[in-house]
């Protein structure tokens, strides 16, 4: 019923976004003027309206095919509106093939179909009948399929198409498998490697390398009683925080030809300047450092989950330090380290900003398409196609992580009380960890050092006198006639950053939460598939939903390029995958009977949700949220071909400095960005996680259903 | 009036190709306390979710009060249920756990919480109301269940094994309480327990399952008199099975010869058959005559009983002797007697 008002409602709204010349704006007048978009829409809801969805007549059979007809008649709205794909023309008439994007009317209308639609499957049977269930999950496969799955199918289809002769696939053979792709000189003659070479190896030797040092870290915080593991784990967090590039830029302030450390060399060792730090190095080592922490998270995660008794009992059947180590801890961490190897390559093919600043003629695929786009030789096709190279490479590792270790975990939390020590580390390991854990420490207590300092310097290089312009510059306000003016040049773009994160972040992370909950908690046809899509976004790497979207959404039926809104989608489905994993692990932690006592006292699953599940599942929205507002606000890749000049991002912003060479305002930029972060992340944490309970679990059981 | 609390009608529940409950029928009288016993995985927790609608049948119908609910979900249902788990709330303390379902069948939050309060008092809490879960002790945490599901008043309450996270000492109290608590009010109760003692204590009715069909059902003492099968007779306390075949007696009447020993049945001659004897029904005797002669294997000392472990030409038998003075010592010589009044011979299941 509510639906079918929404519909009514939505009818005497505008129907396109743009009003078209000589024809009634408005659904209902379109649809009596007979328009062919509109008719068979309106055709649909009077036969809806007729078997009583609403009001729920009808038999099972006959619900199915009215849910059938409602999203039939939500895709002909956008189907119709997008025939053709091109931008809509106002001096041609208004036929089916030239139709304006979707407009106030056509979108709510379109929402209103698939409410409909939800809640005939419910009444058909599908999840027990529960209406809330069904819209929720209607919900989340709309989003899926126009943002993330439509804009797939874009890039595919550009790069399909027909080059200039009008072949296929000569289209296809262009755009796919170029010298710059693929070539192999660099073996040969020390030319150049093609970028998917070049890409491939850089997220290999970032992974194990990251791994590694991950590794390190947590043996020593977890596993040793050095000193210094406590602020050790706070300097582990700080890369979070902190756009990625700006551990690049910390390099060239410190490798660069005028770098402080490449001056002293030449100073007193008479080592010659060279631009050695800009190359695939470069970029290895930025990567390296920004990843570990991610690494280190993970394999932390296993490490401390590890039972002590089983190393105890290892060591009761005489195995020494080193051997129990080696066959009892690494195997059973393994596929943490994994894990964390996987994320890391994702993320270094993703990551745009180093290679951009540090990369010099070293190109990875990220890269090649920012130059496709933004270069002199700007082609959308070849864009396309290395961004579906890079988008396959991706997704075959998300792949080979979710099949692989899936069920791989050995780790079980058994919440009973095992009690035990860990054993101690044997003393060469201890050592090497130790060693490695300080290498990483001085490496990045360097890198934040720089920072501060660089954006306190005059010139960095040249006159390190202390200095205060750069933050002026940007954040300059000065009391004017007419009360506080933002005068600095970065308050503009640091205003919108902020909001829109702001607005994005609670939207990622509820939606996020509610898909685990639909995959943890409710029991439907089609839930591995369903569970697949959702996370698959997360191996889409940024540049390419940056490069989709520019390909979907400039043209009808969906127009919002250069609007707020297109960056919100875009953070929505590049971070909900994040939401669904914190959601599931937080699910996993809580016993199913709750739930199923919250039902059988006759509460309905939103009060099983609101008043039960909301509650325990707190620590998991605090980092649902915190985690897509950083990562809005900190990503590069994913923003630079969505922004305009009206929604500018702050890293964009930073990102020009640097091509400017104005290091010294970048820097300071990227310093109060980095300190406004932490201070944001710790307050949500405070208001977020208020309420603690000692304990999530009830007693815990031997038996589970 | 008359009609059945709760009827299942050829109910079947299939977890993909998996059948788990195979079209079972049974109904539950009025303030009747119904245990479903069985071994672990015969599909008593199913049939419990079942009745909850927690799960919905594959087949059959489920009428409570009458009303058939097969498709209704489990918060549309008039039932309450008491988890193993207890399913406490950690997060609402007692008496916000208790007021839940009340409030969640939109009872005003005072009214709710006052009649959470007289449940509590009905169970022994009160002055617990403001304690979380993980403050009181495991047998509170089960009150506090208890009361949450009765403050309901559902037409039928569902307890699944709630008794299997006490130790032994207190669950024969409990079991008690629970007993006591469904006669002074009049409970409709259907209860889930492996524990085969627990069921005998408490039931009006015990139905026993097996591999997600009923076995037999009836009051504890028919079940445990009269039992159907071998597998009942063994459930319901120990019993001593032998196999054996029927023969045709000099008066007509057939007859099973168990080392020299002869028992009358009513069964054709030429047939299979178990014999099912309680240890409590074999007896020492000194005569040698119509006496099956053994060896005590091993004895154990249980006070109020002794327990032996006999070695005859039958097969080891299992013995219990009441009121002994003094304990028989392993390998000593008995011979055997039985109370042919107490011997039960049916038909061999062919699947064994
Ligand atoms: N959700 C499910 N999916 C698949 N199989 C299930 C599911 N729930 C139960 N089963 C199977 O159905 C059978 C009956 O399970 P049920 O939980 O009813 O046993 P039970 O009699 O309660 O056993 P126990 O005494 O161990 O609690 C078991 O073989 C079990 O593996
Ligand atoms: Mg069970």
């Amino acid at each position: 019923m509510f639906w079918l008002v929404v519909a009514a409602a939505a009818s005497v709204l505008p129907w396109y976004a743009v009003a078209p010349a000589n024809a009634a704006s408005s659904g209902l007048l379109l649809a009596l003027g007979g328009s062919v978009a509109v008719l068979p829409v309106y055709a649909v809801l009077l036969a809806l309206a007729g078997i009583g969805v609403g009001g729920g007549g009808g038999g099972r059979a006959a619900q199915r095919l009215a849910a059938l007809a409602s999203f039939a008649g939500a895709v002909w709205i956008l189907v119709s509106s997008g025939l053709q794909g091109t931008p809509y023309d106002p001096a041609l008439a208004l036929t089916l093939s030239n139709q304006p994007a979707v407009g106030w009317g056509a979108g709510l209308t379109v929402v209103a179909l698939l409410g409909l639609g939800a809640t005939a499957l419910a009444r058909a049977g599908m999840m027990d009948g529960d209406r809330f269930g069904a819209h929720l999950l209607v919900l989340v496969c709309a989003i899926l399929a126009l943002f993330v799955l439509f804009p797939l199918a874009q890039i595919l289809e550009a790069v399909s198409r027909p080059d200039e002769t009008g072949s296929v696939l000569a289209g296809l053979a262009g755009r796919l498998g170029g010298r710059e792709i693929w070539g192999l000189t660099c073996l040969v003659d020390g030319g150049r490697c093609g970028m998917v070479w070049n890409s491939v190896g850089l997220g290999t030797a970032v992974g194990l390398s990251a791994t590694l040092l991950g590794l390190g870290a947590s043996l020593f915080i977890v596993r040793t009683n050095a000193p210094m593991r406590g602020p050790l784990r706070l300097v582990t967090l700080l890369p979070l925080v902190t756009p990625p590039f700006v551990v690049g830029l910390a390099l060239i302030l410190l490798f660069g030809r005028s770098g402080s450390v490449t001056l002293f060399m030449y100073d007193v060792f008479d080592i010659r300047p060279s631009r050695w730090i800009y190359g695939p190095q470069g970029v290895w080592l930025a990567q390296t450092l920004g990843l570990t922490p991610l690494a280190f998270m993970v394999i932390h995660a296993t490490l401390v989950s590890v039972s002590p008794s089983v190393e105890e009992a290892a060591q009761t059947l005489r195995a020494g330090r080193w051997y129990t180590f080696r066959t009892v801890t690494l195997p059973l961490i393994r596929p943490g380290l994994a894990n964390a190897f996987l994320l890391c390559f994702i993320e270094s093919l993703a990551d745009l900003g180093n290679p951009l600043i540090l990369g010099g003629g070293f190109r990875v695929l990220a890269s090649g398409i920012y130059f496709k786009i933004v270069g002199a030789q700007a082609d959308l096709g070849e864009a396309a196609g290395l961004g579906l190279i890079l988008l396959a490479i991706s997704l075959t590792v998300f792949l080979l992580q979710t099949v692989w270790l899936r069920g791989a975990s050995f780790v079980t939390v058994t919440g009973k009380g095992d009690g035990g020590k860990f054993g101690e580390l044997a003393p060469s390991l201890k050592l090497l960890v130790g060693g490695v854990t300080l290498i990483w420490g001085v490496l990045i207590v360097t890198v934040y050092g720089t920072v501060i300092a660089g954006s306190f310097a005059q010139i960095w290089g040249r006159d390190y006198s202390f200095t205060l312009t750069h933050y002026l510059d940007a954040f300059d306000v000065i009391s004017g006639p007419h009360g506080l003016v933002w005068s600095g040049g970065a308050w503009n773009f640091f205003f919108t950053t902020m909001w829109i994160a702001a607005v994005a972040a609670p939207l990622t992370a509820a939606l996020g939460l509610l898909t685990a909950y639909l995959i943890a908690r409710r029991r439907f046809v089609g839930r591995g598939v369903f569970e697949f899509a959702a996370m698959m976004s997360f191996a889409m790497p940024g540049t390419v939903i940056g490069l989709a979207y520019v390909l979907s959404f400039n043209a009808p039926p969906i127009e919002i390029t250069g609007t707020a809104v297109i960056l919100i989608v875009a953070f929505i489905s590049r971070n909900m995958p994040i939401g669904v994993r914190v959601g599931l692990a937080q699910f996993s932690q809580i016993d199913p009977s709750l739930d199923e006592a919250s039902t059988t006292l006759g509460a309905r699953p939103g009060m099983t949700l609101r008043r039960v599940l909301y509650p325990l599942m707190k620590p998991a929205v605090a980092t649902a949220v915190i985690y897509a507002f950083v990562s809005s606000v900190t990503t590069l890749s994913q923003v630079i071909f969505l922004v305009s000049p009206r929604y500018d991002w702050a890293t964009t912003y930073i990102i020009g400095l640097v091509e400017n060479t104005n290091y010294g305002r970048a820097i300071a930029y990227s310093v109060v960005l980095i300190v406004l972060l932490i201070v944001i992340v710790a307050l949500l944490q405070l208001i977020l996680t208020r309420t603690e309970f000692r304990r999530v679990n009830t007693k815990s059981t031997g038996e589970t259903q | 009036m008359s009609d059945p609390a709760l009827v299942f009608d050829s109910v079947g529940k299939s977890f993909g190709s998996y059948e788990a409950v195979k079209g079972i029928s049974f109904a539950l009288e009025r303030h009747e306390l119904v245990s479903l016993l069985g071994p672990s995985g015969c599909g008593k927790t199913t049939t419990l979710r079942l009745v909850a609608g927690l799960e919905m049948p594959t087949r059959g119908r489920i009428l409570l009060d009458g009303a058939d609910v097969s498709t209704l979900s489990a918060s549309q249902r008039d039932i309450a249920m008491v988890f193993q788990s207890y399913a406490l709330f950690p997060h609402m303390n007692v008496v916000d756990n208790v007021a839940y379902g009340l409030i969640a069948q939109r009872t005003g939050k005072r009214e709710a919480h006052e009649r959470a309060r007289a449940q509590l008092e009905l169970v022994g809490l009160a002055g617990y109301e403001k304690r979380l879960p993980s403050e009181i002790s495991g047998g509170q945490q089960q009150r506090v269940a208890v009361a949450r599901a009765l403050v309901l008043e559902p037409a039928v309450l569902l307890f699944d094994e709630p008794l299997s996270n006490l130790d032994a000492k207190l669950r024969r109290q409990v079991r008690e309480d629970i007993r006591d608590l469904q006669q002074r009010l009049g409970l409709t109760v259907l209860y889930v327990t492996h524990d085969q003692s627990e069921a005998m204590a408490i039931s009006d009715r015990v139905i026993i399952m097996k591999a997600g069909r009923i076995e037999q059902s009836g009051p504890p003492s028919s079940l445990y008199n009269e039992p159907a099968s071998a597998f009942v007779a063994d459930f319901m306390g120990d019993a001593n099975v032998i196999e054996a075949t029927t023969i045709a007696g000099p008066d007509g009447q057939s007859r099973v010869v168990l080392d020299g020993l002869p028992l009358g049945t009513e069964l054709p001659a030429g047939m299979t058959v178990d014999v099912m004897l309680r240890p409590e029904h074999l007896r020492i005797t000194d005569a040698a005559r119509e006496a099956i002669g053994g060896t005590i294997r091993r004895a154990s000392y249980l006070g109020a009983q002794c327990e032996y472990r006999v070695e005859t030409s039958l097969g080891p038998l299992l013995l219990i002797e009441q009121g002994a003075q003094r304990l028989r010592s392993e390998g000593e010589s008995i011979a055997i007697t039985i109370d042919p009044h107490h011997a039960r011979i049916i038909e061999r299941e062919r699947d064994g």
